[in-house]
């Protein structure tokens, strides 16, 4: 288990800046806009939803793997007239979080007012991100995978999952409670692309896609947009939400599946990371009310469970029987129905719905009484990064 | 069928992929303290020194993972094997491959004690040769799976 304030790490930012609203577009298989639009939808709902105006809008953050709009173009298509802040990362699941990081920072820093984050892809009728890794401009190291065909994510992170099933005595069936709770999450939000309720003879039925992942272990591939406004908290508690807060942000990984850096590849920059996270934001895993895990595919979840102290490394699929990670459990996760079930938006449809659990906005799916709440990257299982936010309900 | 793409290589790593057109696995070994290295880099993470030499990999290793992919290779049927080799000359060194053994992935185990062997391929829109790693199953040898060969 994690130790908390065993780690010295000042952060003067803790709660300096807030979300203070969230945007999605329709999830769909063909949005039949650009991604500017997607973008643009987007931030107007999110502005919305915060009760501002594009007009108030001084920063734009996004991150993208050549498959999205230039935030220049958002910025003006915005009408931003003086642009104060821009930050465009390059990445997908493994980076969601450092766009938000840029601009909490920002507007804590006085850089910037109010500024905008987004994540816009059109991910089935554009760029396919399972394919996307076939790109060798975007790794060096995919020479030595491209030969044998064996680029993919479900290939990549199939190779992944058979170590850590392996070395855990993880079975199939754990898995298939983690797509069945997140899918029974799912038919509780109206957002969800998949809401039919799942069996475990349906998962268990699911066509093999990499062995030993199936079907039902992979996210959705989507079109669709999400944007989050963030803002200092002082001006967020005088606008349209209750403000939730961007406690901590850490980030984390360096190894990759096929290189000299790590003997056990079943441990994730994850579980580096986390004991700086916890000690960035001045609390510990026991306080945490409900967790958005990245979850391209499902056994990214049971080793978030333990890389970021939930459970003991190895009690996962423990913890995944009980019931702990569904609604009413002692630890909900993925209560949108996460990557897949609600849809795939590379971790920021996982922030937004973090937001609007602390905001007490979820309806049927409502942790009762969230206050903090934990939303992760990509763990740096396969790709090297990794990072994560824990957030408040402004007191 | 999908078509086999040529690996773009660099210029870290062009070296290896040369050796293994020689059906020669090799790796870099640091000069100051001997940390094997792959894939190639310039430096040593460990140490940082930038002074190496390719030597010559034991070739055998140890079955980490695999895949069983459930769509058609270049050469054709439902589906096909990838393995992940962990090499007994250093354990945070883990090689990708082809298996010699049958599509659905039978027979493998993790830990199954595997040697290198190489395969002759067409890869690109053009259908030059390529040579990539084919392991198999090792010949039974002393010292069992995991033990360190100089
Ligand atoms: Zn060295």
């Amino acid at each position: 288990m994690i130790a908390v304030g065993e780690i010295d790490i000042g952060n003067t930012q803790r709660d300096a800046a807030a979300i203070a609203g969230v945007g999605h577009t329709e999830y769909s298989k063909n949005s039949g806009v650009t991604t500017l639009t997607l973008a643009i939808r987007a931030v107007q709902a999110a502005l919305a939803d915060a009760g501002l105006s594009q007009h108030d809008v001084d920063g734009v953050a996004c991150h993208r793997v050549g498959d999205s709009v230039d935030p220049a173009l958002v910025a003006q298509a915005l009408g931003v007239r003086d642009l104060r802040f821009v930050r465009d990362v390059f990445g997908g699941g493994s980076s969601c979080i450092a766009p938000l990081d840029a601009a909490a920072t920002a507007v804590a820093t006085g850089q910037a007012r109010c500024v905008v984050v987004w994540r816009a892809l059109n991910g089935r009728s554009g760029v396919q991100m399972a394919g996307a890794a076939s790109n060798p401009a975007l790794s060096a190291d995919a020479q030595y995978w491209l030969p044998y065909l064996h680029a993919s994510a479900p290939q990549q992170f199939a190779m992944f999952a058979r170590m850590y099933m392996h070395k855990h005595g993880l079975t199939a069936e754990d898995l298939g409670r983690v797509a069945i709770a997140q899918r029974a999450h799912a038919a509780l939000n109206p957002r969800a692309m998949m809401r039919r309720p799942i069996t475990m003879d349906d998962y268990l039925g699911s066509r093999w896609i990499a062995e030993p992942l199936r079907l039902l272990d992979c996210c959705q591939q989507n079109d669709a947009a999400v944007a989050l406004v963030v803002t200092s908290t002082a001006r967020a508690r005088d606008l349209r939400r209750t403000p939730v807060t961007i406690t901590a942000t850490a980030f984390g990984g360096g190894g990759q599946l096929a290189s000299n850096h790590r003997s056990d590849p079943t441990v994730s920059g994850a579980h580096a990371m986390a004991p700086r996270l916890y000690a960035a934001a001045g609390l510990g895993p026991d306080e945490i009310d409900l967790a958005e895990l990245y979850d391209a595919f499902t056994p990214l979840v049971p080793l978030q469970l333990e890389a970021y102290g939930f459970c003991k490394r190895g009690e996962a699929g423990h913890m995944i029987r009980e019931g702990a990670v569904r609604l009413g459990g002692v630890l909900p996760i993925n209560t949108h129905g996460g990557h897949l079930s609600e849809g795939y938006v590379h971790g920021l449809n996982h922030v937004a719905e973090a937001v609007l659990q602390l905001r007490h906005d979820c309806g049927e799916r409502q942790v009762p009484g969230a206050e903090v709440a934990l939303s992760t990257a990509q763990p740096g299982v396969n790709s090297g990064l990794t990072g994560a936010v824990i957030l408040k309900r402004a007191a | 069928m999908s078509t086999r793409p040529y690996p773009v290589t660099d210029l870290d790593s062009s070296p290896w992929w040369e050796a293994l057109q020689r059906r020669e696995f090799v790796l870099q070994s640091c000069a100051p303290c001997r940390r094997l290295r792959w894939p190639a880099r310039a430096m040593c993470n460990d140490c940082g020194s930038d002074e190496w030499t390719w030597v010559s990999a034991s070739g055998v290793g140890a079955v980490a993972s695999w895949t069983v992919t459930h769509r058609p290779g270049p050469a054709g049927g439902e589906t096909f094997v990838v393995v992940l080799v962990r090499l007994d000359d250093q354990d945070d060194i883990l090689v990708p491959g082809y298996f010699d053994g049958p599509p659905d992935g039978a027979g493998l185990t993790i830990g199954l004690p595997v040697e290198v062997g190489f395969d002759e391929v067409e890869a690109g829109d053009d259908g030059r040769r390529l040579t990539v790693l084919r392991w198999r199953r090792a010949a039974l040898r002393g010292g069992g799976p995991g033990s360190v060969r100089e």
